[in-house]
């Protein structure tokens, strides 16, 4: 992965129509992007989809990107993420019945980083993250890698999805709370 | 309590965590309400991180080759992967979107 700095540059590049910075842009961030879509839409050839759109987007939307508000990544992955759970909703929920690869895919949570490859930001987020209760923090992971709404957290954890709606608001007005703003 | 409700919309938006429902009404509320994007940029920054620990995915070569072909050659009209503008999140436009993304068979090419 290229260094912030320069994915910014790229994107700047990219804004005013320059196509080899496009394609320098893809080569640091596609790897990524995939990661995050195949985890929610369990389908390589949906998460194939949403590559291209999302791209697409980087594309025209490039000149709206400010550096000042967000990183290049988070950028990029909140539009695939975005559009990854606008599908799976409409989709319906019982599809998850149907798609049995898709659960034990992204039923876990990723592995802990060591603390030498996380960034300032995610350092601090799961220090809050850290001081909710564990049964919490999983189910705030799990909604982020997964893409679960409400309804398929009570499901799948077998918890009542008015507990859940509680824990959900609670848990992240805490986190909230506990980074400022 | 208001300030609350809002901001708890905004971050389980974010999160991903609301029903199709409450999705339509957030992007609603993003079209009208400027307070609620900046919320919602909020969020993004305060939850964006958590992408960091996610395992990267090398994807097939041929997605560069159809996003090259697009911006090479400009949105073909009727192609499915063409953008509507951000302002037109109509829930009938983005419901064919959807529809047009809808796998064409059940198999999971994995």
């Amino acid at each position: 992965m290229l260094m912030q700095a320069e994915l910014v540059w790229l994107i700047a590049a990219v804004a005013k129509g320059d196509q080899a910075a496009f394609e320098r842009l893809y080569g640091a961030t596609k790897a990524k992007l995939y990661g995050v879509l195949l985890r929610i839409l369990g389908r390589p050839e949906l998460a194939e989809e949403v590559m291209q759109e999302t791209y697409l987007k980087v594309w025209k939307m490039a000149d709206k990107f400010d550096p000042t508000i967000a990183s290049p990544i988070t950028w990029m992955v909140a539009m695939a993420r975005n559009r990854a759970i606008d599908i799976v909703r409409k989709r319906g929920e019982v599809s998850i019945e149907e798609n049995p690869d898709a659960l034990s895919v992204a039923a876990e949570t990723p592995p802990p980083l060591a603390r030498r490859e996380m960034t300032e930001e995610l350092k601090r987020l799961l220090s809050c993250l850290g001081k909710l209760d564990p049964e919490k923090q999983r189910i705030v992971l799990l909604a982020y890698y997964s893409g679960w709404s409400r309804d398929q957290l009570a499901q799948k954890l077998d918890i009542p999805v008015n507990t859940i709606k509680t824990w959900l608001r609670r848990s992240l007005l805490e986190i909230r709370e506990c980074m400022g703003h | 309590m208001y300030d609350d409700d809002l901001d708890a919309l905004a971050a389980e938006y974010v999160l991903g965590t609301l029903s199709a429902d409450e999705r339509t009404q957030a992007e609603a509320l993003l079209v009208i309400d400027p307070g609620f994007v900046e919320i919602v940029r909020q969020w993004e920054r305060r939850l964006g991180e958590l992408n960091v620990m996610v395992e990267a995915v090398e994807p097939p070569p041929d997605v560069w080759e159809k996003i090259k072909a697009e911006i090479g050659g400009g949105a073909v009209p009727g192609d499915q992967v063409r953008l509507a503008p951000v302002e037109q999140i109509a829930p009938e436009a983005s419901a064919g979107a959807g529809a047009a993304l809808k796998p064409k068979t059940s198999q999971c090419p994995r």
